[in-house]
C-alpha cells in the first residue's frame, strides 16, 4: 500500500505530497505526546533532578561544564569514599554527561541561550524519548511497513515501561541509551539487508556511542552476534551478512576500546568473546564458502567435517586456557544474578539489597506495558510466519529481552522497545486485514476491473448481499473494540505515568486532614542545612543510598555513595551503624566522621528509612566481619524484628537504633512512643542515651537526623563518664547562674 | 581665633592620627546641651544626636565637626548618616575621615549665638549577644559597648544619655584591656541611670565634659528578636526592550543571624514544645516578612535556593512571609533566592523632551523588616544596546561598574549592566530611590529583531541548499 501511482493527485496536490507532509505531522505529535507525558513531574513539583544516581550524573555534568573534557576524564574524586576517594573519570560512561554538555554549550555559544544546565539535565530524557520513538518507527518500518513503524513509535513514545526510566528529571544512562539501542539497531537491520559498509559503519558508531552511555551496551555485543550466528545455522550466510558483521564488529570494537572504563574489555572479558567468536566464525564460513567454489561436493565435506572439529576444539581450549591464565577476565557477580536469581542474595548482599536487582512480579508487565503484552506474541508469530533475515532478530530480541525482564525489575526497559515492535506488527498486520473495506464495497456494485489485488477477498467467491452486510458488521467489531483497547491503553499509560513513575522521590508529596496537598521536604532541608552550616570539607556518614544526593545537594564528603565499588568499605559503614558506641566511636574517629545522618520514618510513617534497611546493613557487615557482627542478636527471643520493648539488647545498643530514637518519647508527652512504620511502642524507659554523638540537626518531620560526633575529651575521661558528669553538673549549674550578680565583663 | 586642637592625652588613636594629618581646624565651639538617644528596637543601633552649640568665636562660623561617639573603635560600621539644622535648611555633610564629619551650616552662625543640630546615624555590627551561647530556652541577652559620654572636639556643659526600645537593662563595667592606648579618661563625672517613660535614661549631667572623654561601658539588655544580616543581597532588575507590561526584579540574599548561638545542637522536640514558630518570640530567625507596598505587590514571586524550589512561603495581611527551610539560629547561614514580577510603568519612565530616553526610578532595597546588609549590588539590565546616561542616588554608592551581561537571544554584545555598589545598609533606607537615565533608539530595537530572524533565515536557507548537494554514491 505505500507504493502508490506518480500521478495520483489530490486538490492539485501529489499524493506523495500530503503523506510525507502527514507522516511528518504525525512525528511530530508523537514527539509532543512522548515528551508532554513525562512533563508531569516538572508541572507538580519542580524541575528537579530524581532519585539517586542521576544526582551523581548531574554533579559530573556540572564539573564537566565548569573544567575541561580532559579534565574530566583524569577526574579524581576526594569528595568521595573519604579517605580513599574515587578515580570517577576512569569509572563512569562519559556519554550523558558529555551529550549534556554539548547541548549546553551549542545553546549557550551558537543559539544564544544560555540555559541553566539542571534544565538540560532534567529535560535531556523526555526530549530523547522523542527520538526513540522516531527510531523506533524505522526499525519496525524495516520489519513490516510504515503504518506498523507509526504505531510502534507511538507505543514507545507512552508505553510505562520506558517512561519509568525517562521522565523528566530522571536524568540517568538509560535516558539516551534507549535511543541509542534502537538507532543501532535499525542501522544493524539496514546494513544486514543491503550489506552495506555505509550502514555498518554508523551501526559501529552508534554502537560506540551506546558504549560510552551505558553499561548496558553488552545486550548489543551480544545480540548481534547471536542474530549473525542463528542465521549462520540456517544456512543464510550471505556476503551482506559478511560485509555488515564485520566492519561492525572491527570499527565498533576498536572505538568501544577508546572509552576509559571499557578499555581492553572487548577483547578480555568473557562478556564480549561471544561477538569475537563469531567475528572468527564468519571468517571460516567465509573460507569455507571459497574452497567451495574451488573443489567437488566430496572434498569439500571432509574438509568441513576436519577443520570444523579442529576450529571448534581450538577455540574452546583457547578460552579455557586464556581465562585460567587470567588474560580474560571471568563473569561478574552482577553476570551470574541474570542467570540464578538466588547468587546474589547468597554471596553478594549488596546486589540484592537494591530493590531493582529483585526478579519482576508478573502484574508488572501488565503495568508496565498493558495490551502490549497480549499482542507480544502474537507479533513474534507473525515475524516466525514470515521468517525474513531481520525477524529473526526480532524473535531472538524477543526471547532475551522476556528472559532478563524476568530476572531483575530494572530490564523491564530493554524488553518494552520489542514489545512495542511486536505489538505493532501484529495490530497493524490486523489492521491491514480488517480495515480494508474496499473491495467489499467495491464489490458491492458492477464488476469492476481495478480490483486491487492486495485484498485476499477479493480472490474469494463473490459474497451474498448478507454475507457482505455480516463481514462489514464484524469487521466493525474487531476494529471498535481495538480501537477501545488503544484509548484504554492511553488512559492507563497516563494513569501509571502520573502515579507511578512522577514522583521526585527527593520530595514527597502528602495530603492534609482537609485534602489540601502539601509537600514534605525533610531531605532537602537536611541536605541544605549541611552545606550551609557546616566546614566545607566536612565528612558525612550516612548509608550508602544517600551517597549521591549528599554530594550532589549538600556539597560534602561522603564516606560511601551508589557507586558501591568498595564492599570493605560499606561494610565498614554498616558495622559502625550497628554497633555499639564504643566500638561506633572509634570506627568514625578513625575516619575523620565530622557528622552522622540517619533517614528516620518512625513520626511520619515513611517506611524507606533507615531501620528497614537496617539487617542489610548487618547483613553486609556481617559478610566481613562475621565474628563481631551476627545478624541473629538483632531480633528478639521470639526471632522478629522488634523495636519494643522486647528488642534485643544488641538492637538497644545499636548506634542505627539509639540515633533513631534519641528523645523520640519526648513527643508523646510521658507515654510510649508510637513507631508509625513499624507499628510498636518505643518503651520511655527504654529512650536511648547517646554519649558518643550530639544531636545536631533534625528535619521538621524527623525524616532526617544529623548528629555531630564528639570530639575526644579534652581531660581524657571515656565520653560515657564525661557525659554523666556534664549531666550532674548541669543541674547545679542552672542553679548558681540565678544566683550570680551583675557580671564584669573583660575584653 | 582658630584654635588647633591636639590634645594628645585624651586623644583616640585614630583621632590623634586625624589631627596630626589634617592640622583639624575645629573651630571654636561649646555644646551647650547634648542629649543622645540611642535606639536599641532593631538589630542594629539608631543614636540621634540633639546639639545645642554656641559659637564661642569673636567671628561668625559656619563649620562644626561632628565626631562620631565612639573613642575606642567599638562602634562598627556607620551605614546612614544625616543632619537637619533648626530650619531645614541643607546643610554640606563631608566625611574628613572615619568617623569626623565636617559640617558646613547653611549660614554662618553669629558670635555668642547658638545653633540646633540633630545628627542621626546608625551602626551595624556593634552589638553581640551575650553570652554568646545560650539554651534554645533561653532569653537571649545583648550587650552593646559605648562610650558612655561625648566624644566631641569642644567641650560639653549639659548633657543626657538615653537608651530607648529595651524592656530590661543593666549597665556593665567594661574594663579594657589597653586603656593607655585609647587614653581613657580618668575623672570622667559619675552619671546613673534611672527608668523614666519606658526609656534607661544617664544624666542630665551639669558638669563640664571635656574634649575627647573617653569612659567605656556596657549595656546589657534583653532582646528576644533575631539579629537578621545579609553579607551579600544581589539586586537585578532586567528593564525589557519592547512594550511589555511586566519588569522582572530578582534578589539574592546571603543570609545569616548574629543573634546568640545554641549551647547545644539543634534539638527538635525543644523547638516543636516551644511552639517558637508560632509565638514568633525567639532570638531564632523562622520568617522573613517582606512588607508589600502599592508599587510592589510581588506579583509571581518565586522562592528558591541552591537545591531548588522552597514550598514554605505566603502573603498574609500585605505581608510576603518566606519560611526559610530551617530557623535560623545565631551563626547559622541561609542563602536563597527571591524573584517577582512588577508592572514597568512603575519604575520606567520616558522622557518627553528628549527622544528614546528613559529614566528608571527604583527603591534601592525592598527590604525584609529589622535587618542590615554588609554589601548590597543593585544590578540593572538594560535592553541589549541602550546606553547609559546618568544615575543618581541618594544613598551613597561605592562605586558603579558598567559591563555586558550575555542573556537569552542577545546576539551582539549582550545586556547593558550597571551595577551600583553599596555597603552598610539597613532596612530604613527602604523607600530611597535611585535615578537612572538611559537611552534606547528604536533602531538599536528593530536591530537586534532584525539580526535574530535573519540568523534563523540563514539556517533555514543553508539547510536548504544543503539538500541540492548529492552525497549519493551509487551510480543511477
Amino acid at each position: 500500500m505505500v507504493t502508490s501511482k506518480p500521478q495520483e493527485k489530490l486538490f492539485g496536490v501529489r499524493v506523495e505530497t500530503i503523506r510525507s507532509l502527514l507522516r511528518v505531522i504525525i512525528f511530530i505529535s508523537i514527539a509532543g505526546a512522548a515528551i508532554s507525558s513525562r512533563l508531569f513531574s516538572v508541572i507538580r513539583y519542580e524541575s528537579i533532578i530524581h532519585e539517586f544516581d542521576p544526582w551523581f550524573n548531574f554533579r559530573a555534568t556540572k564539573y564537566l561544564v565548569t573544567h575541561s573534557f580532559y579534565d574530566f576524564l583524569n577526574w579524581f574524586d576526594d569528595r568521595t569514599w573519604y579517605p580513599l576517594g574515587r578515580v570517577t573519570g576512569g569509572t563512569l560512561y562519559p556519554g550523558l554527561m558529555v551529550t549534556s554538555g554539548v547541548i549546553w554549550h551549542i545553546l549557550r555559544e551558537k543559539l544564544a541561550l544560555p540555559v541553566d544546565i539542571r534544565n538540560i539535565c532534567v529535560m535531556l530524557a523526555p526530549a530523547f524519548s522523542g527520538l526513540t520513538a522516531i527510531a523506533t518507527y524505522f526499525l519496525t518500518k524495516e520489519m513490516k511497513d510504515s503504518n506498523a513503524g507509526l504505531l510502534a513509535a507511538i507505543f514507545m513514545g507512552i508505553a510505562p515501561g520506558y517512561i519509568s526510566r525517562s521522565v523528566a528529571g530522571s536524568y540517568d544512562n538509560e535516558a539516551i541509551s534507549i535511543t541509542l539501542l534502537m538507532a543501532t539497531f535499525y542501522f544493524w537491520i539496514k546494513a544486514m539487508k543491503l550489506g552495506s559498509i555505509y550502514f555498518a559503519t554508523l551501526t559501529a558508531l552508534f554502537y560506540f556511542y551506546m558504549v560510552s552511555a551505558w553499561g548496558g551496551y553488552v545486550f548489543i555485543t551480544n545480540i548481534i552476534p547471536l542474530h549473525v550466528f542463528v542465521l549462520l545455522i540456517m544456512g543464510r550466510y550471505s556476503h551482506r551478512l559478511y560485509t555488515a558483521y564485520s566492519t561492525w564488529y572491527a570499527l565498533g570494537t576498536l572505538a568501544s576500546m577508546q572509552i576509559p572504563f571499557v578499555g581492553f574489555l572487548p577483547i578480555r572479558s568473557n562478556d564480549h568473546m561471544a561477538a569475537l567468536g563469531v567475528f572468527g566464525l564468519l571468517q571460516l564460513f567465509s573460507f569455507g564458502f571459497y574452497v567451495k567454489s574451488k573443489v567437488t561436493g566430496k572434498q569439500f565435506r571432509n574438509f568441513l567435517v576436519f577443520s570444523s572439529i579442529f576450529v571448534s576444539f581450538l577455540g574452546v581450549s583457547a578460552l579455557f586456557a586464556l581465562t585460567a591464565l587470567g588474560w580474560i577476565a571471568p563473569w561478574t557477580g552482577r553476570f551470574y544474578s541474570l542467570w540464578d536469581t538466588n547468587y546474589a542474595k547468597i554471596h553478594i548482599p549488596i546486589i540484592a539489597s537494591v530493590s531493582e536487582h529483585q526478579p519482576t512480579a508478573w502484574p508488572a508487565f501488565f503495568f508496565d506495558t498493558n495490551m502490549l503484552i497480549w499482542l507480544f506474541p502474537a507479533g513474534v508469530y507473525l515475524c516466525f510466519q514470515e521468517l525474513r533475515d531481520e525477524h529473526v532478530f526480532i524473535i531472538i530480541y524477543s526471547v532475551l529481552g522476556s528472559y532478563f525482564a524476568g530476572v531483575m525489575v530494572r530490564l523491564m526497559l530493554t524488553l518494552t522497545p520489542i514489545i512495542c515492535v511486536s505489538a505493532a506488527i501484529a495490530l497493524s498486520k490486523m489492521f491491514d486485514v480488517y480495515m480494508n473495506l474496499v473491495d467489499v464495497l467495491k464489490s458491492n456494485g458492477e464488476d469492476n476491473s481495478e480490483e486491487t489485488g492486495s485484498g485476499k477477498k477479493s480472490k474469494a467467491k463473490r459474497p451474498s448481499t448478507n454475507d457482505k452486510l455480516f463481514s462489514i458488521v464484524s469487521k466493525l467489531a474487531v476494529l471498535l473494540s481495538f480501537a477501545f483497547y488503544l484509548v484504554y491503553f492511553v488512559l492507563h499509560c497516563t494513569w501509571v505515568t502520573s502515579n507511578a513513575y512522577s514522583s521526585p522521590s527527593v520530595v514527597l508529596a502528602s495530603r492534609g486532614p482537609d485534602g489540601s496537598s502539601s509537600i514534605i521536604d525533610d531531605y532537602r532541608e537536611a541536605y541544605y542545612w549541611l552545606r550551609m552550616n557546616t566546614p566545607e570539607d566536612a565528612k558525612v556518614m550516612a548509608w550508602w543510598d544517600y551517597g549521591y544526593q549528599i554530594g550532589g545537594m549538600a556539597d560534602r564528603t561522603t564516606l560511601v555513595d551508589n557507586n558501591t565499588w568498595n564492599n570493605t568499605h560499606i561494610a565498614t559503614v554498616g558495622k559502625a551503624m550497628c554497633s555499639s558506641e564504643e566500638v561506633a566511636y572509634d570506627i568514625l574517629k578513625k575516619h575523620d566522621v565530622d557528622y552522622v545522618l540517619v533517614i528516620f520514618g518512625g513520626l511520619l510513617g515513611y517506611s524507606g528509612d533507615d531501620l528497614n534497611k537496617f539487617l542489610w546493613m548487618v547483613r553486609i557487615s556481617e559478610g566481613i566481619w562475621p565474628e563481631e557482627v551476627h545478624e541473629r542478636d538483632f531480633f528478639s527471643d521470639k526471632g522478629l524484628y522488634k523495636v519494643d520493648g522486647e528488642a534485643s539488647k544488641t538492637m538497644k545498643d545499636s548506634l542505627m537504633y539509639k540515633m533513631s530514637y534519641y528523645r523520640f518519647t519526648d513527643l508523646f508527652g510521658g507515654r510510649d512512643g508510637i513507631d508509625r512504620v513499624r507499628n510498636q511502642a518505643i518503651p520511655l524507659s527504654q529512650s536511648p542515651k547517646l554519649n558518643v554523638l550530639d544531636e545536631a540537626f533534625t528535619t521538621q518531620n524527623w525524616l532526617v537526623r544529623i548528629y555531630k560526633v564528639k570530639d575526644l575529651d579534652n581531660v581524657g575521661r571515656d565520653l560515657h563518664s564525661a557525659t554523666k558528669f556534664d549531666e550532674s553538673a548541669n543541674d547545679m549549674k542552672r542553679k548558681r547562674i540565678i544566683k550570680k550578680p551583675a557580671l564584669d565583663l573583660r575584653e | 581665633m582658630k584654635v588647633s586642637l591636639i590634645l594628645g592625652v585624651v586623644f583616640s588613636f585614630l583621632s590623634a592620627v586625624l589631627a596630626k594629618e589634617l592640622e583639624l581646624e575645629a573651630g571654636n565651639w561649646k555644646n551647650k546641651n547634648y542629649l543622645r538617644t540611642i535606639d536599641l528596637s532593631r538589630a542594629y543601633v539608631q543614636e540621634t544626636c540633639l546639639i545645642e552649640a554656641e559659637n564661642l568665636d569673636s567671628k561668625p562660623q559656619d563649620v562644626y565637626y561632628f565626631t562620631v561617639n565612639d573613642g575606642f573603635d567599638v562602634i562598627g560600621n556607620i551605614s546612614l548618616f544625616e543632619v537637619s539644622v533648626s530650619n531645614n535648611l541643607k546643610v554640606d555633610v563631608e566625611n574628613v575621615l572615619e568617623g569626623v564629619y565636617k559640617l558646613k551650616l547653611p549660614a554662618p552662625v553669629a558670635a555668642n549665638s547658638v545653633v540646633e543640630i540633630k545628627v542621626k546615624y546608625t551602626y551595624t555590627n556593634t552589638i553581640a549577644p551575650f553570652p554568646a551561647k545560650i539554651e534554645m530556652g533561653d532569653t537571649q541577652k545583648l550587650l552593646l559597648k559605648l562610650n558612655k559620654f561625648v566624644f566631641s572636639p569642644y567641650a560639653t556643659s549639659h548633657y543626657t544619655l538615653v537608651f530607648n526600645g529595651i524592656s530590661k537593662g543593666q549597665e556593665m563595667e567594661l574594663v579594657l584591656s589597653n586603656p593607655e592606648e585609647y587614653g581613657v579618661t580618668k575623672n570622667a563625672p559619675d552619671m546613673r541611670p534611672r527608668v523614666e517613660n519606658k526609656t534607661f535614661v544617664y544624666g542630665p549631667s551639669m558638669a563640664e565634659i571635656t574634649p575627647y572623654t573617653v569612659q567605656p561601658m556596657g549595656l546589657l539588655y534583653f532582646h528576644n528578636k533575631p539579629l537578621t544580616k545579609a553579607f551579600r543581597l544581589d539586586r537585578a532588575i532586567w528593564i525589557p526592550a519592547s512594550d511589555t507590561e511586566m519588569l522582572n526584579i530578582e534578589e539574592y540574599y546571603e543570609l545569616t543571624n548574629a543573634a546568640a548561638e545554641l549551647k547545644s545542637g539543634f534539638s527538635r522536640v525543644d523547638w516543636m514544645k516551644g511552639r517558637y514558630e508560632t509565638t514568633k518570640n525567639h532570638w531564632a530567625l523562622s520568617h522573613l516578612q517582606f512588607p508589600l507596598t502599592k508599587g510592589n505587590l510581588f506579583q509571581d514571586y518565586y522562592f528558591t535556593d541552591k537545591v531548588g524550589m522552597v514550598s514554605s512561603h505566603k502573603i498574609l495581611s500585605k505581608t510576603l512571609f518566606l519560611q526559610p527551610r530551617f530557623p535560623v539560629f545565631g551563626g547559622w547561614k541561609y542563602n536563597f533566592t527571591l524573584g517577582w514580577n512588577n508592572p514597568v510603568k512603575n519604575y520606567v519612565h520616558k522622557v518627553v523632551s528628549t527622544p528614546d530616553t528613559y529614566i528608571v526610578r527604583f527603591p534601592v532595597l525592598n527590604s525584609i523588616e529589622d535587618i542590615s546588609y554588609d554589601s548590597v549590588s543593585l544590578d540593572f539590565y538594560l535592553p541589549e544596546g541602550a546606553e547609559l546616561l546618568k544615575v543618581a542616588s541618594p544613598v551613597p554608592y561605592e562605586n558603579v561598574e558598567v559591563g555586558n551581561e550575555l542573556s537569552y537571544l542577545d546576539v551582539s554584545k549582550g545586556h547593558v549592566k550597571v551595577s551600583l555598589k553599596f555597603k552598610n545598609l539597613i532596612d530604613s533606607l527602604n523607600g530611597k530611590e535611585v535615578l537612572l537615565m538611559y537611552k534606547y533608539t528604536k533602531a538599536s530595537f528593530w536591530f537586534k529583531a532584525l539580526k535574530i530572524s535573519g540568523f534563523v533565515f540563514v539556517g533555514l536557507m543553508s539547510y536548504y541548499i544543503l539538500n541540492f548537494i548529492n552525497i549519493d554514491i551509487t551510480s543511477k
